[in-house]
């Protein structure tokens, strides 16, 4: 223990002597396991932490799966739903509890009045079992009561802990209080714990299920809107749970086959995986990306020691002629390492606290749970580990080869250990091969996501974005549907009349984030499957002015109308997709759809907008005027004539002149709504982007090293040449021509292990191939162009070293 | 106490062979202060590289105390030095990040003695050799003198039999490279076996016997009454 704290005391001397050595291999090792300590952050917090709730492993996400339709997450009908609890909660099933919720984001909200300005909450509806289920309490008060679940006496909700200090400063006389929502006054129960934020962190409050009534969504078997999860009993396995579950499906499928054929199938998977499982492949993605930059950095760390063993020679051979066995002395020189390694692991520590915060920001809200994403005892434990394996990693192989000194070389009179042996330099070679190999494959999958990146922020997404202003209305509900329509075409109308304003159009839902309401239409005159057609995109309820408001442009017939609202003659529009997907190429405007018994006449072709993101073809659809199927939430775009921004003031003006109640919320310019469609790979691009310069700039400085190193040595050679009449030209040439060959060598291993490794990223690319040749090529002029550079500086010193001097000194 | 016979050392470069050493046979006897001496690159070096067991590359025999060195292993080699031999370096090779103390202590941690041990060792070799007020210095810190006082404490401090010695004064100016053989001579009558290397007659007139090496061959011993100058 002695020696080993002697080891350790003489490692800390040896590093503050040579200082230049010691502060570079820190900054190198700790950006190195700074980056892996920060994304190690993320995948713990996001993949890894269980989830907030009790005993999380054994709750489930069930989903309502129909194979043939491609659909693997869809939600439950509240028929089947109170069939599964009835069939499926028995003594001797999988299930302990099941519960159901709805919240879409945006979509499910309450408006909350009598507290300043009129607000849009994001409400998700639960059912009774939900707070049971998740084996969660509330922070203040309580959860919402079974018998509080029942239509007529759902009047009460919990706030969750975000918004409670948001909203009343985390005022504790709130609960029991009163507040007043959808015009109608809601107990107060409970507020929630900060870390509770299922489904979804946006959630402000939940409330009842049971408020969603026939009028809100039709309570019919074939329409699925409720998501749910379950609880599973002790023991019970996923799979068992599964197999019942499918039993009772498919039963139903059978007895309601106009509703349920088909629909025989849950597919289940741990909560956990279900809220984030689609960062995984990205995540994963980054963290084989930063372990490759801290393999770079250990490369690096490696060649320098090399280096530095060939100037210890001496010290080293002393110890070993005053009896250190092999062993004491790779004792030693490991113990260097390591310290090294675990005092840039303290400054990593520091990096990544710093990061994970820049990291989260940067996510720009697309990862899930990212307030559980702080360095945590695991992340100090994870850090600790990969410091001491880094030490190891890159201290054995100088310390193996240091530790065998030359013992009459290093004790002679002047001698330093000797000029370095071929086996030495051969590993210093080959270190600056990998090196360079890892860099390329680093490059290479930056250079795919910004060419991905690239393409997916210049794809047309079939409107124009620009001069947009778009935002969220909701309407209180009316006694009559037609004082619905009112409301709707009187603020249209108002904004319209405003002086900058160009267009002004209505929806349901933002262009890029789908939302199509999956109705099924029959073609008149055709039989069978030929008969029956559901929009690959949906339908969209719009208003006449949304057309001219996004700039989706007409491609035959005409747009809606104001007289086609009035629903006397319903017409209905349809994108190219639709159009050629139906009648190939026939003229579509003129023919007629059935939507039920109602015939819809085709008056128009509009080209197609990328309704389900900008990386997703455009699917068929079709737009049905607003008077068909009324909505009380309702997204409005402004198409100005100079910064819709600038207008967003006079807009609320003009909507609250109208109705003083009406909550205004998500103000934005529409450009702004359709970058956050690119938040994750732009996300992933910077950080990839980012790793991969790092991992060029420490290989770039690794060959530095080794040509810098190798001329060192190789002055005294270098100086001979100069006086036997070698010119300036021909050692410059020489000395880069031997960096370029390692270099190239590397490039080569590189380019291959890339075209392997790319294939990880398909999943996450648009618009580029994973093999994309530009790309390969651009890598490799890039890394040679560093490499060129980074032989060219020692190069040039080489040939000026004067003949004289470098043969005197020797 | 050593035992040389028919010892041969070459250097191979590519399909030439440089012979260093040529059928060397010697014998050392326990109490004596042998000085080995000879042109430049006649292989006193490397006679002494072998006698520390430093070199393993030699052909031949060599028994010390009755053990068969050629016949062990490298790593039983290296146990035997460090338990029987110590070395003074011409060019002293203390360790620079370390103390006087601490290379002094470096040794005797190397041969696992006990740390209450080591600290008396240390305390006693600093006693003797007058170096009590030095030992929290550095090397870089002291005259070449004292570096090599504590060059030769740091060699007997083991309290080793054998003490090879290679140009033990030659960095040294002549009244310090004096002291330093004053220190072999009373080490060597208080019964440690002494091999010196060196170009100086004057430091080899503190031995009692010479040998001669001329192009890798012994050229010559020459036995003499021992002679210190006054």
């Amino acid at each position: 223990m002695e020696s080993w704290i002697n080891d350790l005391r003489y490692g800390l001397r040896t590093l503050a002597k040579s200082l230049g050595f010691t502060l570079v291999a820190l900054l190198t090792l700790g950006l190195g396991i700074g980056a892996n300590a920060a994304i190690f952050s993320v995948v713990q917090g996001v993949l890894l932490r269980p989830l907030p709730y009790q005993e999380p492993e054994r709750l489930v996400r069930v989903f309502h799966a129909h194979a043939e339709q491609g659909v693997m997450d869809g939600s439950f009908s509240p028929q089947d739903f109170d069939d599964l609890r009835r069939e499926l909660l028995r003594d001797d099933g999988a299930w302990e509890r099941l519960g159901a919720w709805f919240f879409v984001p945006g979509h499910s909200t309450m408006t909350l009045t009598g507290q300043g300005e009129p607000r849009r909450l994001e409400a998700a509806m639960v059912s009774a079992d939900f707070f049971p289920i998740l084996g969660v309490q509330a922070a203040r008060g309580r959860t919402l009561l079974p018998e509080e679940n029942v239509s007529g006496r759902d009047r009460a909700v919990v706030l969750s802990h975000r918004f409670w200090r948001r909203a009343f400063a985390a005022d504790p006389r709130i609960v029991g209080g009163a507040l007043r929502l959808e015009g109608e006054r809601f107990t107060v129960a409970g507020v929630m714990p900060p870390s509770f934020q299922f489904p979804a962190r946006e959630v402000d409050l939940w409330a009842p299920i049971s408020l969603i009534g026939e009028d809100d969504i039709p309570h019919l078997r074939g329409l699925r809107w409720m998501q749910v999860a379950g609880r599973l009993r002790p023991g019970a396995t996923l799979a068992s749970a599964g197999a019942q579950t499918d039993a009772l499906l498919g039963r139903l499928a059978i007895a309601y086959p106009d509703t349920n054929e088909g629909w025989g199938a849950a597919r289940l998977l741990p909560l956990q995986e279900a809220l984030v499982g689609d960062v995984r492949p990205a995540l994963v993605v980054l963290l084989a990306a930063v372990a490759g930059v801290l393999l770079i950095a250990c490369a690096n760390l490696a060649n320098l020691l090399l280096a530095r063993a060939a100037t210890r020679g001496r010290e080293l051979a002393v110890r070993a002629a005053l009896g250190a066995g092999r062993r004491r002395l790779l004792r030693q020189l490991l113990t260097e390492s390591v310290l090294l390694a675990l005092a840039g692991g303290v400054l990593g520590l520091f990096l990544a606290v710093w990061g994970v915060d820049a990291l989260v920001a940067l996510a720009a809200g697309e990862l899930p749970r990212p307030d559980e994403v702080t360095p945590d005892a695991r992340v100090v434990a994870f850090t600790f580990a990969v410091s001491l394996l880094t030490g190891l990693a890159f201290g054995l192989l100088p310390a193996l080869r240091a530790s065998r000194p030359d013992l009459q070389g290093g004790l002679k009179e002047g001698g330093r250990g000797g000029s370095e042996g071929r086996g030495r330099s051969a590993a210093r070679n080959g270190l600056v091969v990998a090196e360079t190999a890892l860099a390329v494959v680093l490059l290479v999958a930056a250079g795919l996501m910004l060419r991905s990146f690239w393409s997916l922020v210049h794809v047309d997404p079939g409107f124009r974005a620009e001069n947009v202003l778009s935002l969220s209305l909701t309407f209180p509900e009316y006694p009559e549907p037609a004082q619905l329509a009112a409301a709707r075409d009187e603020v249209i109308r108002r904004v319209g009349e405003l002086p900058a304003v160009i267009a002004a159009g209505a929806s349901k839902t933002l262009p890029l984030e789908g939302g199509g309401e999956p109705y099924g239409f029959t073609v008149p005159g055709r039989a069978g499957a030929l008969a029956e057609v559901q929009p690959q995109a949906g339908t969209f309820i719009v208003s006449p002015g949304y057309f001219r408001a996004l700039g989706i442009p007409l491609l035959a017939g005409r747009i809606f109308t104001a007289r086609d609202d009035d629903g006397e003659r319903p017409v209905v529009v349809v994108n190219r997709a639709f159009s050629r997907q139906l009648w190939g190429g026939e003229e579509a405007v003129g023919k007629t759809l059935l939507l039920g018994e109602i015939p819809l006449e085709v008056v128009g072709v509009v080209g197609d907008v990328r309704s389900g993101g900008l990386a997703a073809e455009p699917g068929s659809a079709v737009y049905i005027p607003q008077s068909l199927a009324p909505r009380s939430d309702m997204k409005l775009f402004l198409r100005t004539a100079a910064d819709p921004l600038a207008l967003a003031g006079a807009v609320r003006e003009a909507i609250w002149g109208f109705d003083r109640d009406l909550p205004i919320s998500d103000v934005a310019a529409l450009p702004q709504v359709v970058a956050e469609d690119v938040a994750r790979p732009r996300f992933l691009t910077i950080l990839l982007g980012l790793f991969g310069a790092l991992a060029l700039t420490l290989a770039a400085v690794g060959l530095y090293g080794v040509v810098a190193y190798g001329v060192g040595q190789r002055t005294h050679e270098i100086g001979i040449r100069m006086a036997l009449g070698a010119r300036r030209g021909q050692v410059l040439a020489g000395v880069v021509a031997q960096g370029m060959s390692w270099t190239l060598l590397g490039l080569a291993l590189g380019l291959a292990g890339a075209f392997a490794a790319s294939r990880l990223l398909a999943g996450l690319l648009f618009g580029v191939a994973p093999t994309d040749a530009l790309t390969f090529a651009g890598v490799a002029v890039v890394l040679a162009a560093a490499a060129l550079l980074a032989s060219w500086l020692p190069a040039r010193r080489a040939a000026s070293i004067d003949p004289l001097t470098a043969l005197r000194s020797e | 106490m050593i035992r040389l016979r028919n010892v041969e050392r070459a250097y191979r470069t590519g399909p030439v062979t440089t012979w260093v050493l040529r059928r060397i046979d010697l014998d050392v006897g326990e109490g004596e202060f042998v000085t080995v001496m000879g042109p430049s690159g006649s292989g006193k070096t490397t006679l002494l590289s072998i006698l520390g067991m430093l070199d393993a590359a030699w052909s031949g025999e060599y028994w010390f105390r009755d053990e068969a060195v050629h016949a062990l292993p490298q790593k039983k080699r290296a146990e035997l030095a460090k338990r029987h031999i110590g070395f003074v370096f011409q060019s002293y090779h203390l360790l620079d990040s370390l103390t006087v103390a601490e290379n002094l202590d470096l040794p005797l941690s190397y041969r696992n003695v006990a740390k209450a041990e080591r600290q008396a060792l240390v305390a006693e070799a600093l006693d003797r050799f007058q170096i009590v007020g030095k030992k929290d210095l550095y090397p870089s810190q002291l005259s070449g003198g004292q570096q090599q006082l504590v060059g030769v404490a740091r060699a007997v401090i083991g309290n080793p039999a054998l003490l090879l010695a290679d140009e033990p004064t030659g960095n040294l100016h002549s009244a310090q490279a004096d002291e330093i053989m004053k220190l072999f001579k009373r080490l060597n009558d208080e019964g440690t076996t002494i091999v010196q290397v060196t170009h100086s007659e004057r430091n080899a007139s503190y031995g009692n016997r010479v040998v001669q090496l001329l192009d890798g061959w012994i050229a010559g011993t020459t036995e003499g009454e021992r002679q210190a100058p006054r």
